[in-house]
């Protein structure tokens, strides 16, 4: 039997009111990839936010390679060999592939940075990760998961001993997603040990040697990857057996609510055309699904029908029976019955230090103006307090802000915002990223309800699973164009015919 | 997710939630020992009151524009101009006083508009924008006064500074006392309806405990003020010109989808764009608001000196900006209250005028007025800070 590189044992932390770990046990062997499953606010990250010295005040113990140690900030942690790649990136846009790689780390002689050095082992370094990207390129000119390499690259420099990657595919598409696994593999191979965070339970099936699966706070097993299957993981995480995710619906498909003809999109500042020559519908009562890579569009296309972008637009637009110019500002847009729910909602959804109440009502303030002006606060109250109710948010009070509520309740505000304009066309940006499994389940739900009411929707998503399961037609995009559209009303598409699309023909 | 109320007392968020209060007991205090109570003399505290007016008109539009993140460094410099503009159209010209007013308004809607289309909709930085124009209105100020000074203000101008509310019976100042009292009737008619109100809807506990003492103290604060203009001369129209606009701007910000939206694009400027507010448009209602709120601080103020100079209204945009963050207006946008900017631009003014009492050196009064500015964003930012981490662990 392997030993154990690290251990930790009866984890507990308190915060005030809550203990978001109690009694909880991680070991990691050496050389092997153990996956950490479980919903949202499980305590994963404050599991590895312990581990890294962020909270330095828990009891229990942790060992490392045998040794007793309490770290009291990353700092402490990193000297010790543990890097955490975080779901939301730590590289410096502005800086090049090796300045970011050896940034807090540089290789100085008397004060000065001996570059040719630096860039020298930047170099070995992407060999190793099969990587061909020039060291001089400016870390925001390279895609997510490129990024995502690169941090891995970086915590390499460092030579960790434990690798903890917190969500590293939730951004990813698939193609990248399989590249980045493999690379865990490699450095398994290579006697890395990795934790691994991942909602993706697939994932987590394929790449991993051991699972542990924490809920509440607690432990609910530690057992080889093999002795699970995708059922008894979700029957871990949420207690309960799940029925299928996915439902068939049975509502009619009506008129065209809009159509765009030959629609392109130009990017002033970086000189490009973003979204070019797409012809797109989509019918009332109808889902249809946006696939494709990162970057290939998808968000340039929806904020430019949502009038949210800024730069010029041609095409034609028809929208609901009539032609007409596109949308000149989303507020336009609002009134014209579109709404877009952006793929982010801490930067691009939410203002997260405010309440509830004022998050949900603030797409749809005219619908509760007094005498012209004010606004009538008990009929707006009123309101969200149904509408939180018809979305199951959970909080204990509507006042509650928004910066405090998990991630899928979040996302259930975002989408109480968008279902309060009264859409007619819903645009939803990956309405279901980083939200646990029983929140995506509900907003699958409520997508078959919106379009039971004759709403059309236009979802964008990176998990195929999602697409093939609630679209009625497929469209996807490759570099700014649509590549393929596909029929999928007999729920017969295949995740291999989307992916051939996308990447234009290599596929696996 | 964390339902349950913290238990832990939290000293720091008790401080610093009643740091204005704490800090004008001290601040009054000491002023009374160190003037041997020439401080705290019905005389003064009126004094100060009108004194205070002035900056606290610009700091009920100015704290809007904190809370959307950006800036108004013309303020003052805009007032001195607007100040002089009219003094010379009531000395040169017989134009009717209630004409000049209007001329006033109407410079202060281009002036307005013209900062709002540049930081709007053009998306400059207001803070290079209004330094920019600051000079410009100096200028203009220079040029059509000639470097002199320009007096007397008279009509509608002289009252709007000057004037006191007219008593039903002789020298008495019943109306005064009058309209204090149906004042804090209103108030604690509105705190108690209000709370009610959200009990029955169930958005609140109870906390009965907690409202009742604050609006007892606010309340016998407002006997306290209106005691104090009772025993001098009475309320001053500048007084109640503050206060109307105080109540009416507050309610708008709370109460209104424009105000709504100031708070959303300072929370978050690219949720806001998204939600279907149109930034550019507000921004540009917020800055029209805001000049035509400088120019009646700047009628006011040439009601009350009498006359204009080329340093009319120097360095108020500072005392104004200074009492929003003061008064907890955040300078990372997003948060603070119309009232509490206007109390805490009271409360500079209260240290301006303390430190004119004691006959402090002017170099030593920028210092400290200085340090107090320093003091308040220190403060605002370890707030939001210790705010973001607990937000983060819950």
């Amino acid at each position: 039997m392997k030993d154990f590189i690290l251990q930790m044992n009866h984890i507990t932390k308190e915060f005030p009111g809550v203990k978001a770990l109690d009694d909880v046990s991680l070991n990691l062997k050496r050389g092997e990839i153990h996956a950490l499953v479980g919903e949202n606010g499980a305590g994963k990250s404050t599991l590895m936010k312990v581990l890294s010295g962020e909270h330095a005040d828990y009891t229990g113990e942790l060992l490392l390679e045998g040794a007793i140690k309490n770290f009291k900030g990353i700092t402490e942690s990193e000297a010790a060999g543990i890097a955490i790649i975080h779901q939301e990136l730590g590289l410096i846009e502005n800086l090049n592939v090796c300045e970011n790689i050896f940034l807090r780390n540089e290789i100085c002689q008397n004060g000065i940075i001996k570059w040719d050095e630096q860039y020298r082992k930047t170099r070995k370094l992407l060999e190793d990760l099969n990587l061909n990207i020039n060291p001089r390129t400016r870390v925001g000119n390279l895609g997510i998961g490129q990024q995502q390499l690169i941090e891995i690259a970086k915590a390499l420099n460092k030579n960790c001993k434990i690798l903890i990657l917190d969500e590293p595919t939730a951004p990813l598409p698939e193609k990248d997603s399989e590249n980045l696994l493999q690379l865990m593999r490699n450095l398994k191979e290579e006697g890395m040990s990795i934790i691994f965070i991942s909602h993706k339970l697939g994932e987590v099936l394929s790449v991993s040697d051991s699972i542990t699966i924490l809920r509440d706070g607690q432990t609910i097993s530690t057992k080889a990857a093999a002795e699970y299957t995708q059922d008894t993981l979700i029957n871990g995480m949420v207690g309960r057996q799940l029925d299928a995710r996915f439902e068939v619906r049975h509502c009619k498909i009506g008129d065209v609510a809009l159509k765009a003809t030959d629609w392109s999109a130009y990017d002033g500042i970086n000189d490009k055309w973003i979204v070019r020559n797409a012809n797109l519908e989509v019918r009332e009562g109808e889902i249809i699904g946006i696939a494709g890579m990162i970057g290939a569009g998808r968000t340039e296309l929806a904020m430019s029908i949502f009038g949210a972008l800024e730069g010029a637009i041609t095409g034609k637009m028809e929208y609901r029976g009539k032609e007409r110019t596109h949308f000149k500002n989303t507020s336009e847009a609002i009134a014209e019955g579109v709404f877009y729910s952006s793929e982010d909602r801490k930067k691009y959804g939410l203002i997260l230090s405010s309440d509830i109440a004022y998050n949900t009502s603030l797409s749809s303030l005219a619908k509760f103006i007094n005498g012209g002006l004010f606004i009538n606060r008990d009929k707006e109250l009123g309101k969200v307090k149904e509408m939180t109710k018809r979305l199951t948010v959970k909080t204990p009070s509507i006042l509650q802000q928004v910066g405090n509520l998990s991630g899928g309740n979040q996302q259930k505000v975002c989408l109480s915002k968008a279902i309060m304009t009264e859409p007619r066309v819903l645009i939803l940006d990956e309405p279901t990223r980083g939200i646990d499994i029983g929140a995506k389940t509900e907003i699958y739900q409520l997508m078959n309800r919106m379009a039971g009411e004759g709403i059309a929707i236009i979802m964008i998503s990176s998990e195929l699973p999602e697409i093939l399961g609630m679209s009625d037609r497929v469209y996807v995009m490759k570099e700014g164009e649509i590549s393929g559209v596909f029929d999928n009303s007999n729920l017969t598409l295949t995740q291999e015919e989307i992916a051939l699309a996308a990447t234009g023909g290599v596929t696996v | 997710m964390s339902n349950k109320v913290k238990s832990k007392v939290d000293i720091f968020s008790l401080f610093y939630k009643n740091s204005l209060a704490v800090e004008t007991v001290i601040v009054l205090l000491v002023f009374q020992l160190l003037t041997n109570g020439g401080f705290l003399s019905f005389r003064n505290l009126s004094n100060l009151l009108m004194q205070g007016a002035i900056c606290s008109i610009i700091a009920i539009s100015m704290c809007l524009i904190i809370i959307t993140c950006n800036a108004d460094l013309s303020a003052g410099r805009f007032l001195g101009m607007l100040g002089m503009v009219a003094a010379i159209l009531q000395v040169n010209t017989t134009i009717p006083s209630i004409v000049v007013v209007l001329i006033v308004y109407a410079i202060a809607l281009i002036a307005g508009l013209a900062h709002g289309f540049l930081i709007g909709y053009m998306k400059l930085p207001a803070f290079i924008i209004t330094l920019t124009t600051q000079l410009v209105f100096l200028g203009i100020n220079q040029l059509v006064s000639g470097g002199k000074i320009v007096g007397p203000a008279t009509g509608i101008i002289d009252k709007m500074g000057n004037g006191y509310i007219p008593t039903f019976i002789g020298s008495n100042n019943d109306t005064t006392l009058i309209i204090g009292a149906v004042i804090i009737a209103v108030y604690i008619f509105m705190i108690i309806s209000k709370e009610n109100k959200n009990i029955k809807q169930g958005l609140a506990e109870p906390r009965w405990g907690k409202i009742i003492p604050k609006t007892v103290v606010i309340s016998i604060l407002a006997a306290v003020v209106t005691f104090i203009l009772y025993m001098h001369k009475g309320f001053s129209y500048a007084m109640l010109i503050l206060f109307v606009l105080t109540l009416a701007v507050s309610y708008v910000s709370n109460n209104t989808r424009f105000g709504r939206y100031i708070f959303a694009i300072g929370g978050n400027v690219n949720a806001a764009t998204l939600s279907g507010i149109n930034v550019s448009k507000e921004i540009l209602k917020l800055y029209t608001l805001q000049a035509m709120l400088v120019a009646t601080a700047a009628l006011v103020y040439l009601g009350r000196l009498g006359s204009a100079t080329t340093a009319s209204g120097n360095g108020y945009e500072f005392t104004a900006i200074t009492g929003c963050v003061v008064g907890g207006t955040s300078i990372t946008g997003g948060r603070g209250s119309v009232v509490g900017a206007v109390v805490g631009t009271m409360f500079m003014a209260a240290i301006d005028n303390g430190m004119s009492l004691m006959n402090v050196d002017a170099s030593l009064q920028y210092i400290v007025r200085g340090f107090v500015l320093l003091l308040a964003i220190m403060l605002d930012a370890y707030a939001s800070n210790r705010k973001a981490k607990t937000v983060q662990a819950a």
